[in-house]
């Protein structure tokens, strides 16, 4: 892993510079072009990322399992905001977190989770008037 | 002096009761609106600004200025708490805030970044009162070959941030400089890698970035620190968060000189609090006495950082208020308001509403102190924050970061984003990455691009249009004298040093 | 004392607003279609598909003011920005309206161009046009120590140096960019473009002296010009401006009636907004248009053109125009 991401960034970069050569322009109308920054930066990046391909040294790190949960999380999140609106959503959110996850008491868990959605709607809803998503139920 | 004069008739405009009042209701909504990730000072005077039609235009615009101010102090506290700036300015903040937090020391982060707030604040109120008109008039000789001078002084300075492995650190800042180029490139019209993404036309979205990338990134890491809250749960009482005698002297050098600094970068066209943090950051980087421990939690940081920001913001209102141009985002909604309420930004108002500007700026002495007085009031309140355990501290930051990087431009792409930038950063920072160059080099490099390019167009491709005058010459050969000479000289060293050592070892 | 007050108001309402419950309708089905007369049920949002500062977002918010102080709808107006795409995020915004009549937008001609060079998928013919409000008009303007005195000076000097005469401007494809391909195309000069991100920004190359012309609206550059800091040398107006701008020439005066960009400012709504609500909305807009307040806080002190153009009159106008701006991005080479 830790020789892949300076490899998956040299694609990048050679990527970058293959658009800007080819599609932006290096150097139009007597001037730099879209393309200038994107060749000269995905070159010297894909050549830097190439260098430490080879020389890294780094130990792998390890990862857990308990990294992806953040990540699963927002995920299922976002559909429950296309069914059920932002503000009810986040407060599921909430509750649904502390309930599976920090294994508290359901009283607990909604207590937090209704507190927090009753903030979130004052200050974001009522008095910032943002526009949030509704869901399908429209709440 | 008739400065003195103008500003006592000011004094008296502003120590009215309601314009004080305004002042005391705009700093604090500004604190709120500030510290909420997402929404900055740009929305929150949006918001304000209706509400403000209805009173005198002093009284009004000194409420404005109020929320201007406090969110800048405001934008401090999410940074400095759990690492997710509440406003772009503050990204510098969290580079030492957060780390003092870690440590334990969150109380003192807040103090130093409140008092160094005031004070780079105040020196920008003083340089406005007393040079504002004519360092406007400086601000308009930096053209595009100037900026474009000053931009590439400033991203050549990241290299200072790099810390240990610089290797690293020059990849993260090659990726941001990639990032930026994202988006229609505005000089031809045409969209550069936006996988034909209508979200990606105006470019990647900068708060939902930075949300992610230091907050969203924060909660993963966490997920496996939970057990080490005990550190956290040590008693922090105020008294033990106000800095001490010599606390107080190590803050004082880095808050004026990067207030000064911080005034001057307001002034250049287009610039903003955000690159002026950064470039009072990469200053006290350079010269400070503390500069070792920078970026692992040292409160000349944070106080190099907020007052930086804080004298931008008001460095800002010198092209405003003396040539009617808007020198930031917040700044030109506020240059919207003024024509509304009747006033003509521009060389004349000075002129012709002398009740009105003098008031302002006096009204800035107040609002700053008022700001101040309103933040230290709050940091018994925030030292509360930290001691909430992890267990219910990570669900209520992803929540923050999903509420913060939709509210900025009310777009569920951006929530995305935000996801995208948080684990990409976690998998970065995990390989010892650095992330704040990569964050600093996409806000620098569309400024750099264009003002290249536009020189480039105003000289008919001829080249030599950037070392045309005084200014360009100085600042490039600035960038030779202190960036690249020390880099090189390092590496020649680094090479004997490496010589020595395997000759010791030979012999 | 009134001071006082309103400011004692300002602070209650906002507290006030944090507990006020708005009870919003749980759905838009409520527009009765057997109801002739509509009457709005819950709060109007006025999408501004720019951020905040920008002309749209001007227009959005003088119109909200006008309609709270003179109480023409019975419930709150919210302005929301949604930038992003060149309005593209915008107009996705309000097109999933589908039927709403709580929802209007902003409506500007680099909005609907952008639509079609950025191929995307909600265009002028997916909304519902419901009226105009305002044109604006460009200014070709030059420092007032420049040496070029007259808008006839500055042609001779392009033709005699191509490529040295700087134009600032903010941006390929911008109504002032139009502007300028029509000056070159029309009086055969070579003027040289230099995009800002700006109209500030603009005008602080051209007082520092970085660009020697700029385009740009009226509202701009008026505090300048009132200053004796910049002059105008020609407007795209049909006729001349009122004062100071009285001296300034329009292009037909100089001879090329063809350099001409139209303008406007004005509202569209959701698809299938129901026809009460159009007439409503069309009704309160005209209200708004005729009143002492938007002509003195809008059109006056922003230096526009008061029109107003209804429902119908609008659709075929918005095409007119973005006929236009289509042959001039194909001519420039924005648009294939």
């Amino acid at each position: 892993m830790s020789r892949i991401i300076p490899l998956i960034v040299a694609i990048i970069g050679t990527y970058c510079a293959y658009q800007g050569w080819f599609q932006y322009g290096f150097w139009v109308n007597k001037g730099p072009g879209g393309g200038f920054l994107p060749v000269i930066i995905g070159v010297l990046c894909a050549l830097l990322c190439i260098y430490e391909a080879i020389k890294n040294t780094d130990t792998s790190v390890r990862f857990e399992r308990k990294h992806l949960f953040p990540i699963i999380a927002t995920i299922l999140l976002f559909f429950a905001i296309n069914i059920v609106g932002m503000i009810a959503a986040l407060g599921l959110f909430m509750i649904a977190w502390l309930f599976f996850l920090e294994k508290f008491t359901i009283y607990r868990s909604a207590t937090l989770g209704i507190c927090t959605t009753g903030v979130i709607y004052i200050v974001f809803k009522l008095f910032l008037h943002v526009p949030f998503p509704v869901g399908y139920l429209g709440i | 002096m008739e400065v003195f004069q103008f500003l006592f008739e000011g004094f008296t405009v502003a120590l009215s009761f309601e314009n004080v009042l305004a002042a005391i209701a705009g700093a604090l909504l500004g604190i709120v609106v500030g510290g909420l990730p997402g929404l900055g000072s740009v929305t929150g005077v949006a918001l304000l600004l209706p509400l403000t039609f209805q009173m005198d235009p002093t009284t009004g615009i000194i409420m404005l200025a109020g929320l201007y101010y406090g969110s800048m102090y405001g934008g401090s506290f999410s940074s400095i708490l759990v690492n997710m700036p509440g406003e772009s300015s503050a990204i510098t903040t969290a580079l030492d805030g957060y780390p003092l937090t870690k440590k334990g020391l969150a109380g003192k982060a807040l103090f130093t970044s409140n008092m160094s707030s005031f004070i780079g604040g105040t020196i920008g109120i003083i340089i406005l009162t007393f040079m504002g008109s004519f360092l406007a008039k400086i601000g308009l000789a930096f053209g595009p070959p100037e900026i474009a001078a000053v931009i590439l002084l400033a991203l050549c300075s990241i290299g200072w941030l790099f810390g240990e492995n610089p290797r690293k650190g020059l990849i993260t800042t090659f990726i941001g400089i990639l990032i930026a180029t994202i988006g229609v490139d505005i000089t031809t019209g045409q969209p550069r890698f936006t996988f034909g993404s209508m979200n990606f036309l105006g470019g990647v979205s900068f708060i939902p970035l930075v949300i992610g990338m230091f907050g969203f990134s924060q909660i993963i890491e966490m997920m496996t620190q939970k057990l080490n809250k005990e550190k956290f749960n040590k008693k922090i009482t105020l008294k033990e968060s106000m800095l001490n005698k010599s606390e107080m002297k190590r803050i004082i050098a880095p808050s004026i000189r990067t207030g000064l600094l911080g005034s001057f970068v307001g002034i250049l066209p287009g610039a903003g609090a955000t690159t002026g943090s950064m470039f009072s950051y990469i200053l006290e980087k350079r010269v400070g006495k503390n500069k070792g421990q920078m970026g692992k939690g040292a409160i000349e940081g944070v106080a190099a950082a907020e007052s930086g920001n804080n004298s931008t913001a008001v460095g800002a209102f010198a092209p405003l208020l003396s040539l009617g141009i808007p020198g930031s985002g917040t700044t030109a909604v506020l240059l919207g308001g003024l024509i509304m309420w009747g006033l003509q930004p521009g060389p004349l108002m000075f002129q012709n509403n002398p009740d009105f500007v003098w008031g302002l700026i006096s009204s800035m002495y107040i609002g700053n102190l008022i700001s101040l007085l309103a933040s230290l009031a709050i940091i018994p309140l925030l030292i509360h924050f930290i001691r909430i355990p992890n267990a219910i501290l990570i669900p209520i930051i992803t929540v923050l970061c999903v509420l913060g990087a939709y509210s900025a431009r009310n777009n569920m792409f951006d929530v995305w984003l935000m996801l995208a930038a948080g684990v990409i950063a976690f998998l970065l920072i995990s390989y010892h990455y650095p992330i704040a160059p990569l964050v600093l080099a996409f806000v620098l490099t569309p400024m750099l691009e264009t003002a290249i390019r536009q020189s480039f167009s105003m000289s008919n491709g001829d080249p030599s249009i950037f070392v045309r005058g005084p200014i360009t010459i100085t600042l490039l050969s600035m960038i030779v004298l202190f960036v690249i000479s020390p880099m090189i000289i390092n590496v020649v060293k680094k090479k004997k040093r490496q010589e020595q050592d395997s000759d010791f070892l030979a012999s | 004392m009134k001071k006082f007050l309103s400011i004692l108001l300002v602070t209650i309402l906002s507290v006030s607003l944090l507990a006020a419950c708005s009870s919003k309708g749980a759905s838009n089905q409520s527009a009765d279609s057997s109801k002739k007369e509509f009457s709005p049920k819950r709060d109007i949002e006025i999408v501004v598909p720019y951020s905040a500062g920008g002309g749209s977002d001007v227009i959005a918010r003088v119109l909200a003011k006008v309609i709270k102080d003179k109480n023409l709808v019975d419930q709150n107006v919210l302005v929301v920005n949604k930038p992003g795409g060149s309005g593209a995020i915008g107009n996705t915004y309000t097109y999933s309206k589908q039927g709403d009549p709580h929802t209007l937008m902003t409506w500007a001609p680099g909005q609907q161009a952008g639509t079609i060079i950025n191929d995307a998928e909600v265009r002028l013919e997916d909304l519902t046009p419901i009226a105009t409000m305002a044109l604006d008009s460009f200014l070709v303007a030059v420092a007032a120590d420049s040496k070029y005195d007259s808008f006839e000076a500055l042609v001779k000097a392009a033709k005699e140096n191509p490529n040295q005469v700087t134009v600032g401007g903010s941006g390929i494809g911008n109504e002032d960019h139009l502007l300028f391909h029509l000056i070159n195309k029309h009086y055969g000069t070579k003027l040289k473009y230099v995009t800002f991100k700006s109209g500030g920004e603009t005008t602080a190359a051209l007082l520092g002296g970085h660009v020697d012309v700029v385009i740009t609206n009226p509202n701009e550059i008026m505090a300048q010009i009132k200053a004796g800091k910049v002059k105008a040398l020609a407007t795209s107006s049909e006729e001349r401006l009122g004062k100071p701008l009285d001296q300034v020439p329009t292009f037909t005066e100089l001879g090329q009636p063809e350099v001409q960009v139209v303008m406007f400012r004005g509202f569209v709504g959701p698809p299938e907004m129901p026809e009460e609500a159009v007439k409503y909305w069309e009704g309160v807009l005209k209200k708004v248009s005729e009143s002492k307040a938007w002509q003195e806080d809008y059109i006056n002190k922003f230096n526009l053109d008061s029109v107003y153009k209804g429902s119908e009159e609008s659709e075929k106008f918005f095409k007119d125009v973005l006929d236009q701006y289509l042959e001039l991005h194909r001519e420039i080479g924005t648009l294939k």
